[in-house]
């Protein structure tokens, strides 16, 4: 259970990490990262939670919650219609 | 055309506003379509974010490795550019489908249900997806004139003045029926990978037909465009999938 408490405080503490990140411009890469490390950390938890019987602290899924919302937020300056392209999409549309 | 919003101080591209709606959308479409192998929210929901990690993964992994020339020789600006963006599409692509396979291995789910349950939301991102490269201006099609004919305004990144053909709404419209399409056939079909299949041979065979009416620049393999060549791999796949091939081979070296 120990581990899973600090697993659930890094989750919660890069989750907002992450959302601070959405401010740093060209670096929001940096959110992502934090959110994406976060994010699997939350899963993790919440697997392990349903796997073992025991219920996911609250810490766990304001981390899930605030990291979703961090990668997406982070994520929205970065994407670029790569698709379309089909080779290579290069992002950073910032302006 | 608005490729970018402004918000108080913020330039917020419309293509990402989309794309975000077409994830939530897709999201929310799993929770239906994840009843139809009885696969609980949670792992219908985690295995999407598995996708989208491993998507956002491979994108960057690919591009490194493409670029590395480039970011050897310019170490300066080499941050810079890693931060800055560039993603490739085929890393993504390949990315997020290790991303959900991962997911589904370490917890000993079944991948070939998973992917099923996948594609009509898939599908769904999508049509929000190429409503954001219209609001964007990119994947502009052929010069027409006639009904629906687009005229992009002066300054735009498509040639201005002249009528073109609306590619990237008629793919939207052709993805939101698809959509619908996929989730009777998820719900019709009595066989693991099926519904995959039929989303890989239909949206193949679209894609290959589309990609006619468009005159963006986009790369070349032969006398097809590039997602020609890949439409026609899809479509391979996706009768591969008819033929329950893929299936046979997970049941016998992958499955726990």
């Amino acid at each position: 259970m120990e581990q899973y408490n600090n697993k659930a405080i890094a989750s919660l503490v890069l989750g907002i990490v992450s959302l601070v990140c959405i401010f740093l411009g060209y670096f929001t890469i940096i959110g992502i990262v934090c959110a994406i490390i976060g994010l699997i950390f939350a899963i993790q938890i919440r697997k392990a939670g349903e796997l073992e019987g025991f219920k996911p602290s609250g810490m766990a899924t304001a981390g899930l919650v605030l990291n979703i919302i961090g990668l997406g937020l982070c994520a929205l300056a970065f994407i670029a219609c790569v698709a379309c392209v089909g080779i290579i999409g290069t992002a950073g549309i910032y302006s | 055309m608005y490729p970018i919003i402004h918000f108080l101080n913020y330039s917020i591209p419309t293509f990402g506003i989309l794309f975000l709606i077409g994830t939530g959308a897709a999201f929310l479409l799993a929770l239906i379509t994840a009843k139809k192998y009885a696969i609980t929210t949670m792992d219908a929901i985690f295995f999407g974010l598995f996708g989208i990690i491993g998507g956002i993964i491979g994108a960057k992994l690919l591009f490194i490795v493409v670029d590395f020339p480039n970011l050897i020789a310019h170490p300066e600006t080499a941050l810079i550019r890693l931060a800055m963006g560039g993603a490739v599409f085929y890393g993504g692509l390949i990315g997020g489908i290790l991303g959900g396979f991962f997911y589904t291995h370490i917890y000993k789910l079944h991948t070939i249900q998973f992917f099923d349950i996948a594609v009509p939301c898939l599908a769904l991102a999508q049509a929000f997806g190429r409503i954001g490269c219209f609001f964007n201006g990119c994947c502009y099609g052929i010069p027409y004139e006639g009904f629906g004919a687009v005229h992009y305004p002066v300054g735009a990144y498509p040639p201005a003045g002249i009528g073109l053909f609306p590619a990237q709404l008629t793919e939207s419209a052709f993805l939101f029926i698809l959509t619908l399409v996929l989730l009777t056939v998820l719900w019709k079909s009595k066989s693991p990978g099926f519904t995959t299949g039929f989303y890989l041979i239909g949206y193949g065979i679209f894609r290959f037909i589309n990609e006619f009416f468009r005159s963006d620049p986009r790369g070349i393999v032969g006398f097809l465009s590039t997602s020609q060549a890949i439409s026609l791999i899809v479509i391979g796949f996706g009768l591969l999938f008819l033929l329950k091939i893929p299936q046979k081979l997970y049941e016998k070296h992958l499955k726990y």
